[in-house]
């Protein structure tokens, strides 16, 4: 294909995602069954879209591209580099597999309305993938809440009867936290007159210590914290996530947190600046203070639990605590842990995820229950074995190298609150998944409570292909750096 | 004192704006009744739009519409028109978000049977 | 001339706003909740904003209320607080 039309691939992922998703509610019309098979063409053209954009973008650099042909201030620009290309790549690579995975308990659920179904989960993955390219920070908001209106629908459709209520939570704290955003772009646009993400951030060097600036910097920073569930505004994420159906919850667990994480990395240090933001607003320390507590806070709870996928929830808590407490540390080698870190984790929770679901599936959501699941289902338990040893930081997985370059950068800062907090966190999750393991493995129990669930060879591909996914992050973690992260840090001017 | 009552006169709408996201907070958070909470979010998200509009606003300028004319025109004679514009779509993001909610609140009730807050938690407790 | 009207607008979009999450009876809540939505369109109309007022009046006055009696419908009227 030529280079031309490649370079439209940015704007048309999110008008064709919009595009397809109201086509696969339509084909309710004509024929409910040819719903998902659309679905699953639809997520594939867009994967196949993203991946070209990925190896142009890898070939020529970043570039801009500007809707309709209006340069910004005036019009909306999308802003493509190496690492948004790659998440966004991630997610429609998580989209598909997880779709692929779960054909059959959408079907079984949803059957009867597994149109409108089809149709929320393309728009929420295209939500997010707007999210991730645009360099407008109000088509931001506007892609904000379309992912997250559709993952409040999504996360109602429930395994438990809580569902709809943890769902309706999660409509009120998200709401406050989109309004907040809203808010905070309010106030830079009183300073600056612009909304374009470059064009604020050379304006907004012009006039430092402003108390209007400062106001938008918290309003922003406060509203992506609640929808990222950092640690004092989590309260929502445990519930939400614990009571949905299983394949929503391997969807939306991964990426929804992931991709916010990414907002507030493209907002410090592409709009405000890091000299701003960290020397001028002080933004380390908060920054530090939040994480720590998050990652203490996340791995001590997540021992209490006696539910799988809410013990999980709070695995998620933890790595958001990770990658903010890296932002925190702000030398070159913590964030580009955080990032690295970000990366892996959207393939390590998607597989932690989508394996427990599979042992949820076969036994039940306590972890007592597990009982000789390994005997069970081994081939899902091993999968499952190999996203929390990855984790926990076992050397050749993702994670380790994440929290590798993470340590590093804590050494090198003095800053021992966040090395402390990240060695005692993952020595908490070996006990953590160890346990699990413990009730899997050892204990055998004669008579299985229930029989072996009959799966499918797609619910197995599936399961295969996040495994593999976590093990090719883990041994490209080189070249991602390499390519995709350093670019990404050099650009933002930080070593 | 002059300059006190004018940095509270001369700026009404923003404090009308903070009571209104106030009023809203207050109604989210110790109501009891889920659709009342509802109501809440949708006046705190009615704050902000207000917030926009006030930005926009100068005084004496007049509706942002253009004649058939040849002159120029001065500026400062017409209220910004782009905050307008981004409200237009946050007043339909806030209505779809009022959809959404109160559907997931008639889901509540068929499954409870009930939307005070209160006996929903103790009926979850059983 | 102005500020009068502003300043009545004003005080009966804050009176509607608290009337409106304080009245025990859902359909009242619903009614004064588009009267509200209908003061604060007319407050934007005065502003300038005129193209968000009509959006607010047929979407957030009108849709609304339509879906916030729909759904009181499907639900309970009478509430405790």
């Amino acid at each position: 294909m030529s280079g031309t039309m490649t370079y439209h691939f940015s704007v048309i992922l999110v008008t064709f995602g919009l595009l397809l998703s109201f086509i696969t509610y339509a084909m309710t019309w004509i024929k409910r069954s040819l719903c998902l098979p659309f679905a699953v063409l639809s997520i594939g053209f867009l994967s196949y879209c993203s991946f070209s954009l990925f190896i142009l973008v890898i070939e020529r650099g970043p570039f801009e591209y500007y809707l309709g042909g209006w340069p910004p201030p005036i019009g909306i620009a999308y802003y493509i580099d190496e690492l948004n290309a790659f998440l966004s790549l991630l997610v429609y690579l998580v989209a598909l597999i997880n779709l692929l995975c779960n054909r059959e308990r959408f079907l079984e659920k949803q059957g009867d309305r597994i149109g409108g179904t089809m149709a929320l989960y393309i728009l929420f993955i295209t939500g997010l993938n707007g999210i991730l390219l645009t360099a407008d920070l109000f088509n931001l908001y506007v892609l904000l809440e379309i992912a997250s209106l559709t993952g409040y629908a999504l996360l109602a459709i429930g395994d438990k009867r809580q569902a709809p209520f943890a769902s309706l939570n999660y409509v009120f704290l998200g709401t406050i936290g989109a309004c907040f955003y809203l808010l905070g772009v309010g106030y830079l646009y009183i300073k600056t007159g612009s909304l374009n993400m470059q064009d604020v951030s050379r304006l907004i060097t012009q006039i430092p210590k402003s108390p209007t600036i400062l106001s938008g910097f918290i309003f922003i920073l406060i509203g992506i914290w609640i929808k990222m569930g950092l640690f004092p505004f989590h309260i929502w994420l445990p519930r939400a996530y614990t009571n949905t159906f299983g394949p929503i919850s391997s969807l939306i667990a991964p990426l929804g947190t992931k991709v916010m994480a990414y907002v507030i990395f493209r907002v410090i240090l592409f709009v405000f600046g890091k000299e701003f933001s960290f020397e001028i607003y002080s933004l380390g320390h908060v920054a530090t203070l939040f994480g720590v507590a998050a990652i203490l806070y996340g791995a001590i709870t997540a021992l209490r639990q006696t539910d799988l996928r809410r013990m999980l929830c709070f695995v998620v808590i933890t790595e958001i605590g990770y990658i903010v407490a890296g932002l925190g540390v702000g030398n070159i080698n913590a964030i580009r842990g955080s990032l690295l870190h970000l990366l892996n984790d959207v393939a390590m929770t998607f597989c932690l995820f989508l394996s427990a679901d599979h042992l949820i599936v076969n036994t039940g959501t306590k972890i007592e229950e597990l009982k000789g699941v390994f005997q069970k289902t081994p081939f899902g338990s091993s999968i499952y074995v190999l996203a929390s040893l990855s984790v926990i930081g076992i050397p050749p997985s993702p994670g380790f190298f994440g929290k590798w370059y993470l340590l590093q950068g804590s050494l090198e800062a003095q800053n021992f609150w966040v090395f402390g907090a990240i060695l005692l966190s993952s020595l908490l999750n070996t006990v953590l998944f160890f346990r699990t393991f413990e009730e899997g493995y050892y204990h055998h129990t004669e008579s299985p409570s229930y029989g072996p669930k009959k799966t499918s060879l797609s619910a197995y591909g599936g399961i295969l292909a996040s495994g593999l996914l976590v093990v090719l992050m883990g041994l490209l973690a080189h070249p991602i750096v390499g390519h995709i992260v350093d670019p990404f840090l050099l650009r933002a001017r930080l070593p | 004192m002059d300059s006190i009552l004018e940095f509270i006169v001369g700026r009404y709408n923003y404090w009308l704006y903070i009571l209104l996201m106030m009023i809203g907070l207050y109604a989210m958070i110790s109501k009891n009744n889920l659709t009342k909470k509802i109501v809440g979010m949708n006046i705190f998200q009615t704050a902000i739009i207000l917030f926009y509009i006030s930005i926009g606003f100068k005084k004496g300028g007049t509706i942002p519409i253009l004649e058939h004319t040849s002159h120029a025109v001065e500026v400062s004679h017409f209220v910004n028109p782009l905050p307008h514009v981004l409200m237009l779509t946050a007043i339909v993001v806030s209505v779809s978000t009022f959809g959404v909610a109160l559907a997931l609140a008639i889901m509540i009730y068929r499954e409870h049977g009930t939307l005070e807050e209160d006996e929903i938690l103790k009926c979850l407790e059983q | 001339m102005g500020w009068q009207i502003d300043l009545l607008i004003l005080l009966m979009v804050i009176s509607c706003a608290i009337a409106a999450v304080e009245v025990k009876d859902l359909l009242a809540t619903a009614i004064l909740f588009g009267a509200y939505s209908f003061l604060m369109c007319l407050l934007w109309a005065v502003m300038g904003a005129v193209d968000v007022a009509f959006t607010e009046a047929s979407v957030g006055a009108g849709v609304s209320t339509v879906f916030f009696v729909g759904a009181i419908y499907h639900t309970r009227r009478r509430t405790k607080d």
